[in-house]
């Protein structure tokens, strides 16, 4: 059976100013129905970028997609999709919950009117369904006194409720995805609290797939089953939470776990790892993207690694991992 | 308190405009009461009857007097009778307002919807062929002096293919056919001017709306391209229009004057300069402190409108 997500091998750049910026390196990943997956990496990764192109959302004139690179969503091929086609995929196949509430909304309708756009766009409903269903939806997501609240604006109401409101639209149409793009990076404690409490509820009671992505490796213990490692623009890990946080393999996830003792206390950013990432612009170094920052780095790291698949079916990206690893000779 | 210091306020823009006016009307050479006898008035047998005329218009009193006296009738709500048509000058306003407004109204309502239209296309993709034909007609648009087109049209389509009327104007109850036949090219000529100047600032706005992350929301969400850009963006600029458009009335009504001449429609336009070729103080005075009013006023309506459909200026 096919993943509900089926990422193979994207690559995606984009022109700046002459050049070719390679955001998005040869990334495959699956997510199936149900299922809550996390993405991490610090900033600059390419997090964005890769879910952005799940809905083909970044400008189709300055964006490529590498010649291998393909996206099914629920058996649809996103990067080839007829507009029409496509969109119809977003919103009700998969939405999506970005990082900033205070800017996600029009600051010129209504809540209610928002919901209501995305409704119409989908669904031939009456307004009085419609509405029953907005205030439902509000209600699941933790929004008290919702007739009131369909009536406010948004500078109305708080980070917290805004993003909440996020939920509720990127939820309203039943989607089988909820890509989630950092959605508790600008909250506070409280208010990311309840944002994964309710994506958590909807997850569980509707079965709604998400794709978690954070810089946060509090975000991932608590909330993914499984996580993807994303380090300059490639996957570097991937595997179960279980077997993340037990035992990293990748010299990057190493480093991002001794940043967080406890991964229950989030983590504001991923500077603990020392460096920065090289950039992507141009042509793009044959060695390992990791290898000015990494301890274990040796001559072999001069070509780099591809993602191999470890005996216990754990994936990492890098010739000193593993326990017959090429780079342990 | 406000309200009232608001109302001071607009007295006093009232007292020192008709004030200029007053002032500048007198320094300006040219007696009216020569200019109503015509080419003879110069002549010695005719001397009387200047005396007459200015005794019975109160040309005959010193400035500060009649200043006193315009001031005074001003207070009371009279704005003096014309110089040359002895009809009063409120009743001369009353009929030519309503050509000059229907002018406007017609075409700031023909320039709106064009506007959005034009400058959200450009903005949706800047940089392309798209935006830069758009921007360039807008740029053409705005640079075009109205008058040098309104011949332009009037050469065209009135005197050339004949398939409207070259002046005048008909009002719109008594033959709604004439009414549109003689406004349609003044219209075209205005609204164009108006084109050029809101599809610069609707492209502006949207450009800047466009990048908001609300847009890509919108996007992620399965919005129609048709809804996101004439919906979801165009009310975020269609707003701070309403105050561009109460900004630029006095833009506008200068406009309006150049079209009304052009054109020979009897708006207010008309009347004025008629009335300063003529020296015909009252009609004059009285045409600039309503249209000065009209401006004042129209500046608060369009403000208070801006308020009433932004929900954060409501605050
Ligand atoms: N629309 C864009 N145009 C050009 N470069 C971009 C664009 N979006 C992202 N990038 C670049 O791609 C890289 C990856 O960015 P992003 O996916 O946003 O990282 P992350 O979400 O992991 O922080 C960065 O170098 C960023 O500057
Ligand atoms: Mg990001």
């Amino acid at each position: 059976m096919t993943a509900l997500l089926q990422i193979d091998d994207l690559s995606v750049s984009f022109r700046v100013g002459g050049a070719e910026l390679h955001a998005v390196i040869d990334v495959s990943l699956a997510v199936r129905a149900g299922e809550r997956v996390g993405v991490i990496g610090e900033s600059g990764s390419g997090k964005s970028v890769m879910a952005r192109s799940i809905l083909r959302l970044d400008d189709p004139r300055r964006t490529r997609y590498g010649a291998g690179s393909a996206i099914s969503l629920d058996g649809q091929q996103v990067l080839t999709l007829p507009d029409a086609g496509l969109r119809r995929l977003r919103g009700q196949t998969a939405s999506m919950i970005f990082q900033n509430p205070m800017h996600s909304l029009n600051p010129a309708f209504t809540i209610g009117n928002q919901l209501d756009a995305v409704l119409r766009a989908h669904r031939p409903d009456s307004r009085a369904e419609r509405h029953r269903r907005i205030l439902a939806m509000l209600t699941d997501v933790d929004l008290p006194g919702p007739e009131d609240l369909v009536n406010r604006y948004p500078h109305e109401l708080s980070g917290g409720q805004r993003q909440r409101v996020m939920v509720a639209q990127a939820v309203l149409c039943e989607p089988a995805l909820v890509i989630a793009d950092e959605p508790t990076s600008a909250l506070d404690v409280t208010a990311q609290d309840s944002v994964l409490e309710v994506l958590g509820r909807l997850n569980r009671d509707r079965g709604i797939a998400v794709l978690m992505i954070t810089h946060d490796m509090g975000v991932v213990a608590r909330f993914c089953e499984k996580v993807n490692v994303m380090y300059g623009g490639r996957l570097v890990e991937s595997g179960s939470v279980d077997r993340i946080f037990a035992a990293p393999e990748h010299p990057y996830t190493v480093g991002l776990l001794d940043a967080t003792p406890n991964p229950a206390a989030p983590l504001k950013d991923l500077v603990a790892v020392q460096g920065t990432q090289a950039t992507r612009r141009g042509t793009v170094s044959s060695a390992c993207a990791f290898i000015d920052r990494c301890p274990l780095a040796t001559e072999v790291c001069g070509t780099a690694p591809p993602l191999r698949r470890l005996p216990d079916g754990h994936h990492v990206a890098c010739h000193h991992a593993g326990p017959d690893s090429p780079g342990r000779a | 308190m406000t309200r009232l210091y608001g109302a001071v306020r607009v007295l006093l823009i009232l007292w020192v405009v008709v004030t200029v006016v007053f002032v500048t009307l007198r320094l300006t050479p040219g007696d009216p009461a020569e200019l109503l006898l015509g080419p003879t008035a110069g002549r010695q047998d005719n001397a009387e009857r200047l005396a007459e005329i200015r005794a019975a218009y109160g040309l005959d009193k010193s400035i500060p007097v009649q200043y006193g006296i315009f001031l005074g009738n001003l207070a009371t709500g009279d704005l003096g009778v014309s110089n040359r048509s002895q009809r009063p000058v409120i009743e001369m306003i009353g009929t030519a307002a309503p050509v000059t407004i229907w002018l406007i109204v017609l075409s700031v309502t023909a320039a709106v919807p064009a506007s959005i239209l034009l400058g959200t296309l450009a903005a949706e993709r800047r940089g392309s062929g798209r935006d830069a034909t758009i921007r360039t007609v807008a740029t053409v648009f705005i640079a075009i002096p109205s008058f040098w087109l309104g011949l332009l049209l009037l050469n065209w389509f009135a005197s050339g293919l004949r398939w409207f009327p070259s002046r005048g104007f008909e009002p719109l109850l008594a033959d709604p056919l004439a009414f549109a036949a003689h406004m349609t090219l003044p219209v075209l000529t205005l609204a164009i001017f108006l084109i050029g100047s809101f599809t610069r600032f609707v492209y502006t706005e949207t450009a800047d709306t466009l990048e908001r992350d609300y847009i890509t929301v919108g996007r992620a969400m399965g919005l129609s391209r048709r809804s996101i850009l004439f919906r979801f963006s165009a009310k975020n600029s269609l707003t701070p229009l309403i105050i561009v458009v109460g900004v630029e009335i006095g833009t506008l009504i200068g406009g309006a004057v150049i079209v009304e001449e052009v054109f020979g429609l009897p708006g207010l336009g008309r009347l004025l300069l008629a009335g300063v070729m003529s020296r015909d103080y009252p009609v004059v005075q009285g045409t600039v402190l309503i249209i000065t009013l009209a401006v004042i006023l129209i500046n608060i309506l369009s403000e208070w409108l801006y308020r009433l459909i932004t929900p954060q200026a409501r605050a």
